[in-house]
C-alpha cells in the first residue's frame, strides 16, 4: 500500500511539473506583456510621447526583459522555495496578498459543495435502486434530471429571489454587513456558513443529479450480484446485506470521480458566483487576463489544477482502500 | 412426522408476476430428503431445479409468488412439531435463523459467490457470527431454531467473540482441504484459484453446522479433476458432520456419484423420483430414459450421441397436459395432451407422472 501511494505521489508531482509549465505557457499567450499596458495607462491621454527605450526600462523594472526560461526558474523557484507567487502589477503588492483569502472562500465553497452533493446524492440513489421503480424512485429521478437540465445562474437568481423575498435575507456576497469587518468568531463562521449554502446547493444540484444516476445504476447492478444473494442465504439481515455488500461497492464511482466532480465546481463556479456577489478565484481570474496581470492569472490557474490534481490522488488512494483489487493490479 | 424425514415438500407451487404476466415454472413439485442423505436434482437449464430448492429458505425474487397452499415442512427432530416455512414471512427472523443456520447453501459461481472487497475469513465469521453460540455457552449444543429459549438468556449467552469466530473460519478452511488456512483465512477471493474458492465457498455454508446443505450445481463451473475433489469432500463433509444434501445438476454422472435419491425435473415438475439404482438402472419416464441414453458411453465412442428430441418450451409457451408430450417418443394422443398425470408409485419409493404406467 505505501508503495502505491508513493507511486501516486511521484505521479502527482510529474503531472504538477508539466502543469506548472502549460500554466507558464498560458501567461504569455496574450500578446504584449504588463509593461505596454503600464505605459499606456500612464501616459494616454497625458501628451507625453512614450518610446520603445522607455517601454524597455518599464520592462526592465518589472523584470519582463528576461528570458522566458528564465523567469519561469525563478517563478517556480519562488513558489517551491518560498510560497511566493509573485507580484501583482495592477494591485501593487504580492500575489499571495491578493488571492489569499478568495482562495479560502474558494475551497470553502468547494467544500461545502462536495460535501453536500455526496451527503445527498450517496444515500438517495442507494434508497432509490432499493426501491426501484417506486414513485419515490421515479420521484427522485425527475428531481435530479431538473437538476442537470437547469442552468446554474438560473437557478441562483431563483434562490436569491426566494431567498430575498420569502426569507428576507440577502445571499449575496459571503458576509452579512455586520461581520464584513469583524474578527473571526463562531457567530462569523455562522454567518459565513448561511451565505455558503445558497451557492453550494446551486452547485451540488447538478453535481447530485449525475451522481444519482451514477451510483444508482451501480447499485442496480450489484444488488443482483451473486454474492448478495449468497450473503443473504447465509442468514445475514436485510439492512446489513444491503449495507455491507452493494453499498460500499456502489460507492467506488462516487470516489474515483472527485476530481471530475471538483474540476466540475471550479468551471461552473465563476457564473455562479457572479450572480451571487461572491468574491472567489474565477472572477479574479477573468480580470486579471484583462489587466495582463500574469502573475495573478498563473498562481489562480496554478491552484486550482492543483486542487484537482491533489483531489485526484486522494480519490486513486481512497479507492485503493476501498477495493482491495486496486493495489494489487499496481503491485 | 417419520423422524427419519428432515424436509417434505408437498405440491410446491412457485409463480413469478411479469410484464407479460405471471408464469408457473414450478407446480406439481413433491420432494423430501431423508435426514444424513443426498437427493440429486437433475434437469436442463429452466427446470426449475433452483427455485423449487430456494424456496426452502424463501429465496426468491421480490416478483415470486409461492402458493399458499403449498407445504415446506422441516423436521426440527426431537419430538417436536415439524415447521412450515412457507407459512413464515420472507423477511422474518426465523426465516433468517433457517438461512444458513440450518439450511445452507452454495451456489455454481464461487467467485461470484464471494463479495471481491472482503476477504474469505470476513464473509466466514460472518456466518458464524451470525448462527453460532459461544462455544462456553451452555446453549451452544442447541439448536438454535425452535428451541424453547427465551431471547433474554440467549442474549447473556453472545454469539461467538471476533477471536473465536475467526478461529472457526480457520479450522473450517482446514477442514475443506485448504492448505496454509491460517493465511488464507485473510486473502481475499480473486487470490484463490477456482477450486480452492468452491472450497471456502463449502467452508463457509458448513462452518454453522446446518442441517442440511443445497448445493446448485457445485462443481459445474470446475474442471473434471477438481469436481472429483469437491465431490469427495462434500461426501466425507456428508459423513463427519452428519448433514442431508440437495445437489443439483444437469451431469446424470455427478449425480450418479453422489445422490442417494434421484429426482428427474422437467418443465417445473418432478417427473420422476426414487432411490438412485432404481432411477438409473430402471427408468421408467421416458424423459428420463432419453437424457441416460444421451450420455456418451465408453465402449461405443464413434456411434453418434443421441439427443432428447426438440427443445424446451419457452416459459410462456407451457404445453397442457404433461409437459413433456410434445417431445414424447411415446405419446398417447387425446391423453398426454389434455391431462395432467398424477403421481404413481410404481415400486416403492419409486414415483413417476406418466400415463404409460398407470
Amino acid at each position: 500500500m505505501l508503495r502505491f501511494i508513493l507511486q501516486r505521489f511521484f505521479g502527482l508531482m510529474v503531472t504538477m511539473f508539466f502543469v506548472s509549465i502549460m500554466v507558464f505557457v498560458i501567461m504569455e499567450l496574450p500578446p504584449g506583456d504588463y509593461a505596454d499596458r503600464y505605459a499606456f495607462r500612464k501616459y494616454s491621454g497625458t501628451g507625453v510621447n512614450v518610446t520603445q527605450g522607455d517601454i524597455e526600462n518599464i520592462r526592465r523594472d518589472f523584470g519582463l526583459h528576461k528570458p522566458a526560461w528564465q523567469r519561469y526558474g525563478d517563478w517556480i523557484g519562488g513558489i517551491i522555495t518560498k510560497f511566493d507567487f509573485g507580484e501583482s502589477f495592477a494591485f501593487e503588492t504580492s500575489v499571495n496578498n491578493v488571492i489569499g483569502k478568495r482562495l479560502w472562500l474558494t475551497l470553502a465553497i468547494l467544500f461545502c459543495t462536495l460535501v453536500l452533493t455526496y451527503l445527498l446524492a450517496i444515500p438517495i440513489a442507494i434508497y432509490a435502486a432499493i426501491r426501484r421503480h417506486s414513485i419515490a424512485d421515479y420521484a427522485l429521478t425527475v428531481f435530479s434530471y431538473l437538476g442537470l437540465a437547469l442552468p446554474n445562474f438560473l437557478l441562483a437568481l431563483l434562490l436569491l429571489y426566494v431567498s430575498v423575498t420569502i426569507f428576507d435575507s440577502s445571499v449575496g456576497g459571503l458576509f452579512s454587513p455586520q461581520y464584513e469587518k469583524a474578527a473571526w468568531s463562531l457567530a462569523k463562521l455562522l454567518d459565513l456558513l448561511k451565505h455558503l449554502v445558497v451557492p453550494a446547493i446551486v452547485l451540488a444540484w447538478s453535481a447530485t443529479a449525475l451522481q444519482i444516476q451514477t451510483v444508482r445504476a451501480t447499485m442496480l447492478d450489484e444488488l443482483n450480484k451473486l454474492s448478495v444473494t449468497a450473503a443473504r442465504a447465509r442468514g445475514i439481515p436485510e439492512w446489513k446485506v444491503l449495507l455491507k455488500y452493494p453499498t460500499r461497492l456502489a460507492i467506488n464511482p462516487v470516489v474515483s470521480t472527485i476530481g471530475f466532480d471538483v474540476n466540475r465546481i471550479f468551471s461552473e463556479l465563476p457564473i455562479v458566483a457572479l450572480v451571487l456577489g461572491l468574491p472567489e478565484l474565477g472572477e479574479l481570474l477573468i480580470q486579471s487576463y484583462l489587466d495582463l496581470d500574469m502573475y495573478v492569472a498563473g498562481a489562480i490557474l496554478l491552484m486550482l489544477t492543483f486542487f484537482i490534481v491533489v483531489m485526484n490522488f486522494i480519490s486513486d488512494i481512497a479507492l485503493a482502500f476501498l477495493d482491495p483489487r486496486i493495489s494489487l493490479q499496481e503491485g | 412426522m417419520d423422524p427419519n424425514l428432515l424436509i417434505d415438500v408437498q405440491n410446491l407451487r412457485v409463480s413469478f408476476r411479469t410484464d407479460e404476466g405471471i408464469i408457473t415454472p414450478v407446480e406439481h413439485v413433491n420432494y423430501r430428503i431423508k435426514r444424513e442423505k443426498t437427493l440429486g436434482i437433475v434437469g436442463e437449464s429452466g427446470s426449475g431445479k433452483s427455485v423449487s430448492t430456494r424456496a426452502l429458505i424463501k429465496l426468491l425474487p421480490k416478483n415470486a409468488i409461492v402458493d399458499p397452499e403449498s407445504k415446506i415442512l422441516f423436521n426440527r427432530g426431537n419430538g417436536t412439531e415439524p415447521l412450515d416455512i412457507n407459512l413464515l414471512p420472507a423477511g422474518s427472523k426465523e426465516i433468517r435463523k433457517l438461512r444458513g443456520g440450518e439450511i445452507a447453501m452454495i451456489f455454481q459461481e464461487p467467485m461470484a459467490s464471494f463479495s471481491p472487497v472482503y476477504t474469505i475469513g470476513n464473509q466466514i465469521m460472518e456466518a458464524v457470527r451470525t448462527h453460532r453460540l459461544s462455544s462456553n455457552s451452555p446453549l451452544a449444543a442447541t439448536s438454535t431454531v425452535g428451541t424453547h429459549i427465551s431471547e433474554s438468556l440467549k442474549a447473556k449467552y453472545n454469539n461467538v467473540s471476533k477471536k473465536e469466530a475467526r478461529s472457526i473460519a480457520v479450522d473450517m478452511l482446514r477442514r475443506v482441504g485448504i492448505a496454509n488456512a491460517d493465511l488464507r483465512v485473510d486473502q481475499y477471493p480473486h487470490e484463490l484459484s477456482g477450486g480452492m474458492r468452491q472450497r471456502a465457498m463449502i467452508a463457509v455454508a458448513l462452518s454453522t453446522h446446518p442441517s442440511i446443505l443445497i448445493a446448485d450445481e457445485p462443481t459445474t463451473a470446475l474442471d473434471v479433476t477438481i469436481q472429483a475433489q469437491i465431490l469427495e469432500l462434500m461426501k466425507e463433509l456428508q459423513t463427519e458432520l452428519g448433514m442431508s444434501i440437495i445437489f443439483i445438476t444437469h451431469d446424470m454422472g455427478v449425480i450418479a456419484q453422489v445422490a442417494d435419491e434421484i429426482a428427474v425435473m422437467y418443465l417445473g415438475t418432478i417427473v420422476e423420483r426414487g432411490p438412485k439404482e432404481a432411477v438409473i438402472n430402471d427408468p421408467l419416464h421416458p424423459y428420463t430414459k432419453g437424457i441416460l441414453r444421451a450420455i456418451p458411453k465408453l465402449n461405443n465412442l464413434g456411434a453418434r450421441l443421441e439427443a432428447v428430441g426438440g427443445d424446451i418450451p419457452g416459459p410462456h409457451e407451457r404445453p397442457t397436459g404433461c409437459p413433456f408430450h410434445p417431445r414424447c417418443p411415446q405419446r398417447i394422443t387425446k391423453t398426454c395432451d389434455k391431462l395432467h398425470p398424477e403421481r404413481i408409485e410404481k415400486t416403492p419409493e419409486h414415483f413417476v407422472r406418466c400415463f404409460l404406467h398407470l
